[in-house]
């Protein structure tokens, strides 16, 4: 079931594509630099992704934001990032702005920021795309290792996961991000249904 | 319909998605225009000697060569081709790449009004 078709495939990449490409056009506006991104690479796995994880990010420690996003179908959605990676990002947004010793205490709310300006983009990308509309909950901050967060963060009905790999370059630092949403059995074949739907009027 | 007005559009993007949305509207708008399709910048370059396209549409992101650098390729050899770049890449770094080669930019998704902004584009050059 979740082996999506080429064209499935294609049109969810699709979708990040132009949410992403909105949102480093937003971040790029923050931090004054250009943001170079690559081509997405997407997984779609099932709940036992213990070894997904250890194959992308082990145990790494990443900060992570995540939001929920509810509508016709639900989805817990987290941009991912290696810890430490970020403060450049940060630093950038807010520049001469605050002093050293505040920028540690606004990193969480800078990265909240740019969670919210990330998932609402790839939200909004897949909402105009597949005539669907969603709300929003509000960013949440987490730091850890990936396997606690997710762990975490996941409910029993959550079964899969849409796993995208993207590298964001600015001119100093390349920071390879992913993004990560969660849903449940139903809520992924809502989603089918609806690319499907959207498929069918090319 | 006269043969001069019959167009080829070279659509350049490594989404087949993308290219299928793309050929879509411009056919709904232009049925008798012969579309051709690249999945990269190489392809394109390949495609566009073989068939001197009269447009081209380019995405950015692509393995390989990005679409700027495609493009550029494309006009050394023939330079009576008009392009748009057509991309999700909106940044203005972007935008004034695509300025600078004298390509016109149109920001994803595709959509018919998206589409139909390349079209005006294309008309405006013709």
């Amino acid at each position: 079931m979740n082996n999506l078709s080429e064209l499935q495939r294609d049109a969810l990449l699709e979708i990040f594509n132009v949410g992403v490409g909105n949102a480093a056009n937003s971040m790029s506006q923050l931090i004054n630099e250009e943001i170079q991104l690559s081509v997405p690479k997407l997984q779609v796995v099932l709940k036992d992704h213990s070894e997904v994880i250890s194959d992308f990010i082990q145990s790494r420690r990443i900060c992570a934001v995540s939001q929920n996003f509810s509508g016709p179908l639900n989805a817990r959605a987290f941009l991912v990032f290696p810890e430490g990676k970020t403060h450049e990002i940060v630093r950038r947004m807010l520049g001469e702005m605050v002093s050293a010793d505040e920028l540690n205490t606004m990193e969480e709310e800078a990265l909240s920021e740019i969670g919210n300006i990330v998932l609402n983009a790839c939200i909004g990308s897949m909402s105009e795309m597949l005539q669907a509309d969603f709300t929003s909950s509000q960013p949440l901050y987490h730091l850890g290792t990936a396997y606690s967060i997710l762990s975490s963060s996941q409910t029993d009905d959550d079964q899969f996961m849409l796993l995208l790999h993207i590298d964001f370059s600015m001119p100093k630092e390349k920071i390879d991000g992913y993004l990560i949403f969660l849903l449940s059995v139903q809520s992924f074949n809502e989603l089918i249904k609806k690319i499907d739907l959207f498929l069918s009027h090319i | 319909m006269t043969s001069s007005s019959i167009k080829s559009v070279l659509v350049v993007d490594d989404s087949r998605l993308a290219r299928m949305l793309i050929s879509k509207y411009i056919l709904s708008v232009h049925p008798h225009w012969v579309i051709i399709e690249a999945s990269s910048g190489q392809e394109a370059q390949e495609k566009a000697k073989l068939e001197s396209p009269n447009y081209v549409t380019m995405d950015y992101n692509m393995e390989g060569m990005t679409g700027v650098e495609a493009a550029q390729q494309i006009l050394e050899y023939a330079p009576q081709t008009i392009i748009t770049l057509f991309t999700a890449n909106i940044q203005s770094r972007t935008k004034s790449q695509a300025e600078e080669l004298g390509i016109h930019f149109v920001g994803k998704p595709v959509t018919g009004q998206t589409v139909q902004q390349a079209l005006d584009y294309f008309a405006s050059r013709a």
